[in-house]
């Protein structure tokens, strides 16, 4: 058992001064935007939770390579716990782009191509996890955890494409062109947003850090579990 | 190059041998299709106003169904008959087994595809039968069949692979099967060349793109 | 000039989502974490009675 590390209790500590810094930054010295009202303050940590689940995927990515080159359980590790946090901060980036786009947009959900994409991307994800879950032998599960890792990042940008090329051959739907941010829901920032946008992706980056970090710790935990199991179970056997 | 050649000619050459005997694939995924194809026609009321929009929808649809059926057959064939094994027991190249079990699942992709758009011509008599369609389909069967083998031979090796495969393939197959519909109905409504490009240029990118990665890792999913 | 939205409400909603998943996240990490160190706990323990026995 390895005690947790002091630099990530300060981390811990950190993370959350920042989270709460933030959070205040955003009610209370954001301006309210003109038009759209108290709901475009959602845009600072939408973007940033966005921001931080694609970070997740990409070390999913980084990591199945990395796996595949040198067969090192680490990098399992690394990998499984970029997929979850990406799953959870992307599930943030959904809901509350969902949120936004219904007093905006005047729909839950619009067949935008960032929005369809980023849904697609959660549902591969969700099939990383599955797999995972169906395969017992621990060295198995890493190689094609890592393999899948790949092949859905590698689709990602093609899938947006795809969606993107279809949008504009075909009729939109919604509106004048209401599901193109920047044609309506879209805004020039004023200083203090940009302040506080930039703030919001700062404590983020460090949030997914502290969060990613403590991932991998449980990770090791339950590597090491898994071993004492399969020792116990061999010698009873 | 010559042995990696003459590996892939052998798992070919197994496949169609093996086929043409039970013949129960084919059939399997051909029945399959065109009760898929009579369930649309139900439950869409494919009348002619709506039948062009609607015609390659079913189409790609009807194939990327009957495709997952194959495609499970064919990999979980090699790994309950112990094939896999003995193949991995032989000291060829790994990949040439990629390339060889990707091939015979895209003949069989590709015969389903040619009984069931004659079929689907006549009962809706609609024109199927353009070198531009059979061009979306030949690219469109070889996207599929480069993700989908690679994918289907991990499916297999797990405990819950009837139900893994549709969900590992699709979230990965939908760049493909959007750009082949589109593509597709381009052609059956007459729309001008220069705005079917696009599709086409997006499947053949998807083509190399899958086929080069499964050439990458396919080493280690048959790893033992 | 277009008059403001009053969309508060939403602004809420969207909050208590951010911080509903995060909390709920870090949540199961620790769960599992204690979870996981009671088993570790365990199985260690059996593997020293194995040792001695």
């Amino acid at each position: 058992m390895d005690a947790k590390p002091k630099l990530l209790s300060v981390l811990d500590v950190v993370t959350g001064v920042l989270m709460a810094a933030a959070t205040l930054a955003v009610f209370f010295y954001a301006p309210t935007e003109r038009v759209m009202g108290a709901v475009q303050k959602v845009f600072y940590f939408h973007v940033a939770a966005g921001w931080v689940g694609m970070l997740g995927f990409l070390a999913a990515l980084a990591a199945g390579v990395a796996y595949l080159r040198t067969h090192d359980a680490k990098w399992d590790i690394i990998g499984l716990a970029g997929v979850e946090i990406g799953m959870a901060f992307m599930l943030i980036n959904i809901v509350t782009g969902s949120i936004w786009a219904r007093p905006i947009w005047g729909a839950w959900w619009t067949w935008d191509p960032r929005l369809t994409t980023a849904t697609i991307m959660e549902l591969a994800y969700a099939a990383y996890l599955m797999l995972r879950q169906g395969i017992e032998e621990p060295d198995r599960r890493a190689r094609f955890g890592a393999v899948y890792a790949i092949v859905a990042f590698i689709s990602v940008p093609m899938t947006f494409l795809s969606i993107r090329i279809f949008r504009t051959i075909h009729p939109v739907v919604i509106g004048n062109g209401g599901d193109v941010p920047g044609a309506e829901g879209g805004f020039s920032m004023t200083p203090k947003m940009t302040q506080v946008f930039m703030f919001s992706l700062i404590t983020w980056s460090v949030l997914f850090v502290d969060i990613f970090w403590h991932r991998i710790r449980l990770g090791k935990l339950a590597n090491r579990v898994e071993q004492l199991k399969l020792k116990l179970g061999g010698r009873t056997a | 190059m010559k042995p990696f050649l003459r590996t892939m000619g052998a798992i070919v050459w197994k496949d169609l041998a093996a086929e043409w005997r039970s013949r129960e694939m084919i059939s399997g995924m051909l029945v399959f299709a065109l009760l898929v194809v009579f369930i649309f026609n139900f439950a869409l009321e494919l009348s002619p106003a709506t039948r062009s929009s609607v015609t390659a929808g079913v189409l790609w649809v009807t194939f990327a169904f009957a495709g997952t059926l194959g495609l499970n057959r064919s990999m979980a064939a090699e790994k309950d008959r112990g094939c896999l094994d003995g193949l991995l027991l032989a000291p060829v190249d790994r990949t040439a087994l990629y390339f060889g079990k990707m091939l015979s699942n895209l003949v069989f992709m590709l015969a389903v595809a040619v009984i069931v758009m004659p079929v689907y011509s006549v009962l809706y008599t609609v024109n199927l039968m353009q070198p531009g369609l059979w061009a979306v389909v030949a690219l469109g069967s070889l996207g599929y069949v480069s993700v989908g083998t690679l994918l289907a031979s991990m499916a297999v090796q797990a405990r819950t692979r009837d139900i893994l495969l549709p969900i590992l393939l699709f979230p990965v197959l939908i760049p493909l099967l959007v750009a082949a519909v589109k593509a597709s109905s381009g052609f059956l409504q007459a729309i001008p060349m220069e705005e079917i490009w696009p599709w086409l240029n997006l499947m053949i990118v998807y083509d190399v793109v899958f086929i080069s990665t499964a050439f990458m890792v396919f080493e280690a999913v048959v790893e033992e | 000039m277009e008059e403001t939205l009053n969309t508060m409400s939403y602004l809420i909603a969207g909050y208590a989502v951010i911080f509903g998943v995060t909390l709920g996240y870090i949540v199961s990490l620790i769960v599992r974490t204690h979870n996981l160190r009671q088993d570790e706990g365990l199985l260690l323990s059996l593997d020293q009675g194995e040792d001695e026995g």
